[in-house]
């Protein structure tokens, strides 16, 4: 008692003097920025997968068993390019849990989206009787009108870069006469996607109408093709399969719908699925809409990813599970492998607002960790 | 006329003054210790080999190991560019078969004339062997010196006069005002001084740390003085005696 007093009073007359002053005054100013800083950097790049005690339901609604799993929280503000006719969100704050059991690993991921945009190409009935299918294109020829609502994981496999700067080391963008790995893409793409040889990426591609309706994720790949001419799409790859997919719905003269659902005024139903499939039959009115695509499940490593997405009063909750190993096809270059339970896993998450490929993105890299 | 006998309304505009030079200064501290280490929140110790490259790297090199260092894939590319800026930056095979390739791969997104990417900078494309060259140059071009110098200098000596000021109308001993005053001015030539050394020798990146931490030392510490000498009563030691007599 008496000593913290006598201590005390030294103190203070310490701080009176100006050396004392002014190192309390750095004394503070250290603590404060350190205590700042630790708070700043706890808000991390780490996703924790925890173990889950009861199986997962997907469908698209929280239930109990998530609230074990800390959400990582990934805001998501930059665009890679500015499309003429883009109306979406310029950010968004992304949430993700995961849980994982035995054999498989879960995510949960919300967002806030005011629009629900599922209206991909609709064919819609004109006054004179015609059939049109509604698109929006931008300058490089990619909808951003009539599209729908994405979400896409990428894991890395091997690709060099990945684990530090993420998503980015497979973005190619146009350079400055408009071309990319000196093929000219004015017009047809303001980017591209490939790696470097021997390296691949995997793609978790969630396409809230052309595959969510089937309860899957179009599960692709990027690897180190970069030119046209090998492959359209680049580096870009579906997974291998065995069967499944989209079409246009489209007549052989393409001036109308082939196929249209048995059920009509279904609210989510801008595709049309096996169970719904019927041939077209022209009853309707001026206004109504028909789907433009049709899906079937993927079937192989393509659709070994399920999901359930479902958009409530502006938020998107999408759950997903994934077998921790897949043993599929060229599993082991398609597919991130999460056999190790110790180790970190690389990714990065884009959303697709309504939009083909303008998507919204972070810069660096999260980490998946199992707990 | 001294500090504490002014009427309460200055000495509560010279506090506001005095309160924002402090938070000034430590936010240029955070900036520079965010400029200088591996990290990108909070505060953090400048790591001396980036100030040295900040100061004699050229610009493409030091921006790499710096503020662009989030976008290279890996730290042995800032190897290979600063090895072809050793060899003569020429406009040679290794240039075209490593250099650019690094460059497109990690830098060409933003740093081109029509990028789009939301964190676009048109004005510095590195398209081609002639825009990329324009970086190479080792430390601070004269050029570069006169456009970031005579801002630093205007700027610190505004607020430097000020301080300096408000602090020889304090109640301190002769000393302790003259030391901080000549301290913060000399601080200031030396480090602007050292931007354009440090390219001839790595002992000015530590004058220019040295420095710089003085400068923001002693502004601090005047503008902490001076607040004190405003509201409170000061030990006799380190008045001056005029002082002790009004008392
Ligand atoms: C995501 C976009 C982006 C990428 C990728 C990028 N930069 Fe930058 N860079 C910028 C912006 C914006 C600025 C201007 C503002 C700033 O300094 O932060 C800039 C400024 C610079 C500067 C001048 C300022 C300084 O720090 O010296 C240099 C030099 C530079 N970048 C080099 C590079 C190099 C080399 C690469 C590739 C390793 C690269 N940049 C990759 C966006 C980018």
């Amino acid at each position: 008692m008496l000593f913290t007093q006598i201590e005390g009073s030294y103190m203070r007359r310490f701080i009176k003097t100006p050396v004392g002053f002014v190192s309390s005054l750095v004394i503070l100013g250290g603590v404060l920025s350190t205590t700042l800083s630790t708070a700043v950097q706890a808000a991390n790049d780490t996703l924790a997968s925890v173990k889950a005690d009861t199986t997962i339901t997907l469908d698209g609604m929280v239930e109990g068993a998530w609230d074990k799993a800390s959400a990582l929280s990934v805001q998501l503000d930059n665009l890679p390019y500015q499309a003429n006719n883009y109306g979406g969100m310029s950010s968004v704050n992304v949430t993700v849990k995961s849980l994982y059991d035995d054999n498989f690993v879960y995510f949960l991921v919300q967002y806030d989206d005011p629009t629900k945009s599922l209206v991909r190409y609709p064919w819609v009935k004109q006054a004179d009787g015609s059939w049109k299918q509604l698109k929006g294109k931008d300058q490089t020829g990619h909808d951003n009108v009539y599209y729908e609502d994405k979400l896409a994981f990428f894991w890395n496999i091997n690709a060099r870069g990945f684990a530090k700067k993420g998503c980015d080391v497979a973005c190619h963008m146009q350079n400055d006469e408009g071309k990319i790995n000196g093929f000219d893409q004015k017009g047809i793409a303001p980017g591209r996607k490939y790696t470097r040889a021997g390296q691949t990426i995997d793609m978790w591609h969630w396409k809230s109408v052309r595959m969510n309706p089937l309860g899957l994720i179009d599960d692709q790949f990027v690897d180190s093709v970069k030119d046209p001419a090998v492959n359209k799409n680049w580096g870009r790859h579906g997974d291998s399969k065995t069967g499944g997919g989209y079409v246009n719905n489209m007549n052989a003269d393409k001036t109308g719908p082939a196929f249209m659902n048995r059920s009509q005024g279904n609210v989510d139903g801008y595709t049309i699925t096996p169970s719904q499939k019927t041939p077209f039959v022209d009853t309707f009115k001026p206004g109504d809409q028909i789907p433009g695509i049709m899906s079937e499940p993927f079937t192989g490593s393509r659709g070994d990813i399920w999901t359930k997405g479902d958009w409530q009063d502006g938020k998107w909750t999408v759950e997903i599970k994934r077998a921790l190993v897949t043993t599929g096809d060229k599993a082991e270059i398609q597919d991130v492998q999460f056999s190790d339970l110790s180790k970190a896993y690389s990714f990065g998450i884009a959303v697709f607002d309504n939009s083909q490929i303008d998507h919204l993105y972070h810069e660096g890299v999260y980490e998946l960790i199992f707990k | 006329m001294r500090l504490e006998s002014l009427n309460f309304s200055a000495k509560l505009g010279l506090s506001g003054f005095l309160i924002t030079v402090i938070l000034g200064a430590l936010s240029a501290v955070t900036l520079i210790g965010l400029l200088y280490s591996q990290h990108n929140s909070g505060f953090n110790i400048p790591d001396m080999e980036k100030v040295q490259s900040h100061y004699s790297d050229s610009a493409l090199v030091s921006s790499m190991k710096g503020s662009m260092y989030e976008y290279v894939a890996e730290d042995g590319d800032i190897d290979v560019i600063a090895q072809w800026i050793a060899e003569g930056a020429k406009d040679d095979a290794f240039f075209k078969e490593e250099v650019l390739y690094i460059i497109e791969e990690d830098c060409q997104k933003c740093h081109s004339r029509k990028s789009q990417m939301t964190k676009a900078i048109t004005s510095m494309p590195f398209s081609s062997y002639d825009d990329i060259v324009k970086y190479t140059e080792g430390g601070y071009s004269w050029t570069k010196m006169a456009k970031t110098a005579h801002i630093h200098l205007f700027g610190i000596a505004v607020f430097l006069v000020m301080v300096s000021l408000v602090m020889a109308f304090s109640s301190y001993v002769a000393w302790i005002k003259i030391a901080l005053i000549s301290a913060g001015w000399i601080a200031l030539w030396l480090d602007i001084a050292s931007w354009w050394l440090a390219k001839f020798s790595n002992v000015f990146a530590y004058v220019i740390s040295v420095a710089g931490g003085v400068e923001i030392g002693a502004v601090c510490a005047m503008s902490g003085l001076c607040l004190l000498n405003l509201w409170f009563r000061l030990p006799d030691a380190v008045l001056e005696s005029s002082a002790q007599s009004s008392d």
